[in-house]
């Protein structure tokens, strides 16, 4: 049925942009560094996973590193897909006290529904993924995306200042006001970054609304067009989709060459546009392929009872042509 | 085709073993399900406990309660594709009103847009006469993009309305009592009373049911009405369970509705279906999606698990059909 | 003709359903150039020996010999092959193309993918040419009158080649024109050397068409003769088993009481300036050729067609036909020509079938008990010897035409209704279903005072129920009959 379809794509859309940290903690100074987990350190323990949608790129990839670190630490994992939808979270959680589950993570969408969700399940520890889920969890692991705008807008201030002498005609920003606080973290964070190497934006400063492909495709080409003898001017975008829209509408006039991007997300299908665009100076990456180097070693720290820090934050690195290939080297046969 | 004309009505005796000989329209679903429970029971250890039971009758539960008015929709010829934006909108409406005004205005503000939405439904079919498909299509469009609305796109928490969605009277889980009591009371308005059979001809040939007298478009039109109520509902339930309203938490239900009411052998082109059928085809779905979670098959074989026990299920209906044909 | 070759040759032939053996051995010969009348009641055996013949069932026991070689069985397939087609009075053509397009139906000739337009308006254009038959090959076939769509049918078999037609009741929905046609047609392909099996009901049909005439009875095949040397008794005794009386006038009654008034009712194009009446427990019928528009006059009268002017009056009162849903709340009751589209519930049993317009009678708080409803049917089904094998329960799409019509008669009777209007009510029904339904007509209009109200197109039907006769011609009154006036040379002399 295409409607449904058309519907659910929405959905994800919104989940996408969204689902990064939605549910903001205070910026924290501890990044953590992912730990590779011990073989044999989880031998004998069953835990649980509630998954964000299999269907979707970026849960998919959390699910395979969970499941990937869970087998090397002897764990048995099991795997219980939300698709979006807390309804099916909150069955999960039931089959969850079921099979006596004796640790889970929850990467479950809808934050106002957790505390239905942690009743229904078993009462043991709970790391929660990028969406609060109070009040069982023990710790939230996630994105800071505060941090993570500043890591991009930093690294595209020091390449204006290398370049430019930290001259620019305009910072364009392309936003997704639908997702609320998690927009004001990123950009915030963008301006936070290129402020502390180039000094105020202040009037420079151009806000569209203009997230994802297309939107950032239509209306790239209009600021542009308002902006004819522009020759340096600085884009980011709340994730790697705007850039790539942003791109296209410059190229479509010729004029690829004016502006400078940061994204957040470095998502491998944006992998190839990084290493060889070298107007794309940044992208901050979430590593959702690594999460389970942060959420099984702590989830089995928690079940033998250690403490584990409340905030294990998600180390977050700027990416660029130069190493886009060493952070993600399964990218490059795919770009060649 | 009838051998001999004969002056006499037939014998109760012989009526009755002619229909022993006949294949009763439900037993391959019953015979699936039970080949489910068995095969699943081997498979896993923690399928046969009460508490797994109680949690796959929980979750068929708020499904059910849509499915019983989409069941006299379906067997009228008609369809309502809107049920699950229709859910998504009410427990927007229950958690933002419940919040603000308490559980009792909240609940009738819920029994209010079911009312009006399906009043709506109901005046764009029989009275402008479009489709009721492209209808209520319209409708899960416009509905969800309202849900999305009320949130402003985002979840609403609910406060302290828990008990609709899961209390446990007699450890049974409210939800699954209302279905029940919905359940039979369907049935019986399907098969004993004026209303229920109306429906029946109405799906089995349209125009005849008009000129035998039967007020066609009333009946489609209360129909409707019942159908938006009971999406309403199922929506209150969900959100009282999740202590959230949330705008894609009704995403895709009228799939699941549509699925088990054929599953349970109701015909898309009217006049053929029983509310027994549709809480077979429930119970099918549900066990089959709770015994793959419980089995840890992995989400992209379960869907392509359920797509086709679908089909091997409606498969097992036409087979039956044809026995049936051959044997007439 | 003794002469001709034989396309055809059953022997033997037995057919079990269940262990129920419905055909007895059957023999039957088809040769080239020669028409078989095949007669007998609905359920004598006539559909499973066809069906025999298309290769659709297959015979328990029993010999196929198709020109000379001896088939075991023949599939669906294999029959096509050897020639054989099936006419059925239901069409089964496409009514959005165009009648070229229609007689190629799915076989269209194509020259590197592309239909070849050319070869197809061709060879349509010879195939009705050698039909004798006249219709524009791009006519749209839903624009054309059922007979016509018929001839289609017997062209597109022709265009693959058919050496047997098997016509199943063609002429049940012809105007007497068309059946002309169809005689034409049949004749043409006769003098082109097809055999043809013959299903009719008509017996008057039988000396006009057939070489030979075939009867079957209860599985068994009860008479077989040239059709020149039999007569229209022989032919209703072997069918029925015994003797049927003749077409004897009824008693007439003579009511007072006007039901049913209608005043220069028009519809605006069909009929126009219709007046009469129908008194308490009469029975008037408006016979008039198919399209001459008796059945829309019924129509109208029961809220199905909008009418211009005119008044209807229900027992002096005036009655504006809105909606048929009024009309059976005034207790006005109507049968369909059209039975699957109009008139059963296809899935659904006998005894609701019958029940269905008195739901709101038989209701106590919207509750309809089954026994009330199985109980109606009971009373029905002996009064209009309804034969429903399986009971009540049984589901009325299985029945037999014939059964299925009585089934529908009782639903108005059992609704008590006052006026009864009805279409073509014995059309595709069995001579001894015809004569059980002719009788409970008469008997309840004088039994409950019911008026009764026919459209048809069967003088015969008209002589053996009418106590007054209105002929229709040209959508007006042109004569009006009583008594023994009621008779067959006046009602056609008068309607055309």
């Amino acid at each position: 049925m295409k409607s449904k379809i058309n519907l659910r794509s929405a959905a994800i859309g919104v989940f996408i942009a969204a689902i990064v940290g939605s549910t903001m903690q205070p910026a924290t100074a501890g990044q953590y560094e992912f730990r590779k987990a011990v073989p044999g350190s989880g031998k004998g323990i069953t835990i649980g996973l509630i998954g964000l949608d299999d269907a979707i790129g970026f849960g998919k990839d959390v699910h395979d590193s969970i499941e990937r670190e869970a087998k090397k630490a002897g764990a048995k994992l099991i795997f219980c897909d939300s698709k979006l939808d807390a309804a099916k979270a909150l069955n999960c959680a039931k089959t969850f006290k079921l099979k006596k589950v004796q640790g889970y993570l929850n990467f479950q969408p809808v934050a106002s529904a957790s505390a239905s969700i942690c009743k229904a399940g078993p009462k043991v520890p709970v790391i929660a993924i990028d969406i609060e889920q109070d009040p069982c969890q023990k710790a939230f692991m996630g994105a800071d995306n505060s941090f993570a705008g500043e890591v991009t807008g930093k690294a595209l201030g020091n390449y204006f200042k290398k370049t430019f002498n930290c001259q620019f005609d305009s910072f364009i920003s392309l936003e997704d006001y639908g997702v609320g606080v998690v927009n004001a973290a990123r950009m915030g964070g963008y301006r936070t970054g290129f402020e502390s190497v180039c000094g105020k934006i202040g009037d420079k400063l151009i806000q569209i609304d203009a997230g994802r492909l297309e939107p950032a495709l239509a209306k790239m080409k209009d600021a542009l067009t308002t902006l004819p003898n522009a020759k340096k001017i600085a884009v980011v975008a709340i994730n790697d989709e705007g850039i790539q829209g942003a791109f296209a509408a410059a190229k479509a006039i010729g004029r690829d060459g004016d502006i400078y991007a940061g994204s957040q997300g470095a998502a491998a299908s944006a992998h190839c546009d990084i290493a060889k665009n070298k107007n794309w100076i940044g992208a901050t990456a979430y590593f959702p392929e690594r999460y389970g180097e942060i959420g099984v070693p702590y989830l089995l720290d928690l079940i033998k009872g250690k403490q584990v820090p409340f905030q294990l934050k998600i180390k977050h690195v700027a990416v660029n042509a130069d190493n886009v290939f060493k952070l993600f080297p399964a990218s490059k046969a795919k770009c060649a | 085709m009838e051998k001999l004309r004969s002056k006499k009505v037939p014998q109760n005796s012989e009526e009755g073993a002619k229909r022993q000989r006949k294949i009763p329209d439900s037993a391959p679903l019953i015979a699936v399900l039970i080949l489910m429970i068995m095969y699943f029971s081997f498979a896993s250890e923690y399928f046969l406990q009460v508490e797994n039971f109680r949690n796959i009758l929980a979750n068929a539960a708020v499904t059910g309660i849509v499915c019983i008015p989409s069941t006299f929709l379906i067997i009228a010829g008609h369809i309502d594709l809107s049920v699950g934006s229709a859910a998504a909108v009410s427990g927007m409406i229950l958690a933002q009103v419940v919040n603000a005004h308490g559980i009792v205005i909240g609940l009738l503000a819920v029994l209010l847009f079911g009312l009006a939405f399906g009043c709506f439904n109901g005046v764009i079919v029989t009275m402008i006469g479009v489709n009721s498909l492209i209808t209520t299509l319209g409708g899960l469009g416009f509905l969800y993009g309202v849900a999305l609305l009320i949130g402003n796109g985002q979840t609403v928490g609910m406060n302290d309305f828990e008990w609709l969605g899961t209390a446990q009277p007699v450890g049974i889980p409210l939800p699954v009592v209302i279905f029940a009591g919905l359940a039979l009371l369907g049935a019986i308005t399907l098969r004993y009373t004026k209303f229920g059979r109306s429906i029946y001809a109405i799906g089995s040939n349209p125009n005849a049911a008009r000129v035998v007298g039967i007020r066609s478009n009333r009946i489609i039109f209360q129909t409707f009405v019942l159908s938006a109520v009971a999406s309403a509902l199922a929506g209150a339930v969900l959100t009282s369970q999740l202590s959230a309203g949330s705008p894609n938490s009704g995403l895709g239900l009228e799939l699941q509705v549509v699925t088990a009411i054929v599953l349970g052998g109701a015909s898309l082109a009217g006049g053929r279906g029983s509310i027994f059928g549709t809480v077979l085809g429930l119970l099918i779905v549900g066990v089959l999606n709770n015994g793959l979670i419980l089995m840890d098959v992995p989400t992209f074989w379960q869907r392509i698990a359920q797509g086709l026990m679908l089909i091997i299920a409606v498969s097992f209906d036409s087979i039956r059909a044809k026995l049936n044909n051959t044997r007439a | 003709m003794s002469t001709s070759t034989e396309l055809i040759r059953l022997e033997g032939v037995k057919k079990s359903y269940n262990g129920v053996e419905v055909l007895h051995g059957v023999d039957l010969s088809v040769n080239a150039g020669e028409v078989v009348a095949l007669l007998g009641e609905n359920g004598a055996g006539k559909s499973t020996l066809v069906k025999i013949l298309a290769g659709d069932i297959s015979p328990t026991q029993g010999k196929i010999k198709v020109n000379g070689v001896e088939y075991a069985g023949l599939d669906v397939y294999g029959a096509r092959d050897l020639g054989i087609r099936m006419i059925f009075q239901e069409l089964n053509d496409a009514p959005s193309l165009t009648v070229a397009e229609n007689i190629f139906l799915g076989q269209w000739p194509t020259t590197g993918g592309k239909i070849a337009w050319k070869e197809l308006r061709d060879k349509a254009q010879e195939v009705l040419d050698r039909l004798e038959v006249h219709i524009p090959l791009d006519a749209e076939a839903g624009s054309l009158r059922v007979g016509e769509r018929q001839l289609l049918e017997i062209a597109r078999a022709l265009i693959q080649n058919a050496k047997i037609l098997v016509l199943d009741e063609p002429s049940a929905a012809l105007s007497n024109i068309e059946v002309e046609r169809l005689f034409n047609v049949m004749s043409q392909l006769k003098s082109q050397g097809v055999g043809m099996v013959y299903i009719t009901h008509r017996l008057d049909e039988v000396s006009r068409v057939a070489d030979q005439v075939q009867v079957l009875r209860d599985g068994n095949s009860v008479l077989t003769k040239d059709a020149k040397d039999v007569t229209r008794q022989d032919m209703v005794t072997a069918m029925l088993g015994h003797e049927a009386s003749g077409n004897v006038r009824p008693v007439v009654s003579k009511p007072k009481k006007v039901v049913l008034e209608i005043d220069n009712l028009s519809d605006g194009h069909i009929f126009k300036d219709i007046s009469l009446n129908v008194k308490e427990g009469e029975v008037v019928t408006l016979f008039g050729k198919i399209g001459s528009g008796t059945s829309e006059i019924l129509e109208s009268i029961f809220g199905l067609r909008q009418i211009v002017s005119g008044e209807i009056k229900i027992s002096g009162e005036i009655f504006t036909p809105e909606s048929p849903e009024d009309s059976t709340s005034r207790k006005i009751g109507f049968l369909p020509a059209d039975r699957q589209r109009l008139g059963s519930f296809a899935s659904r049993s006998v005894a609701e079938n019958l029940s269905v317009s008195s739901w709101n009678k038989m209701a106590k708080f919207g509750f309809v008990k089954k026994e009330t409803e199985e109980k109606a049917f009971g009373r029905w089904a002996e009064a209009l010897s309804i034969s429903a094998r399986r009971g009540p329960s049984q589901e009325i799409a299985t029945l037999s035409g014939g059964n299925q019509q009585k089934v529908l008669l009782g639903r108005w009777f059992e609704a008590q209704v006052n006026v009864l209007l009805l279409v073509e009510p014995t059309r595709g029904v069995d001579v001894g279903a015809r004569r059980d339904i002719y009788n409970i007509i008469r008997q309840q209009a004088k039994e409950s005072g019911v008026a009764v109200l026919i459209a048809t197109s069967d003088y015969e039907e008209v002589v053996l129920i009418a106590d007054r006769a209105l002929v229709i011609s040209r959508g007006e009154i042109s004569a009006e009959f009583t008594d023994d006036h009621v008779h067959a040379s006046n009602l056609i002399a008068a309607s055309s």
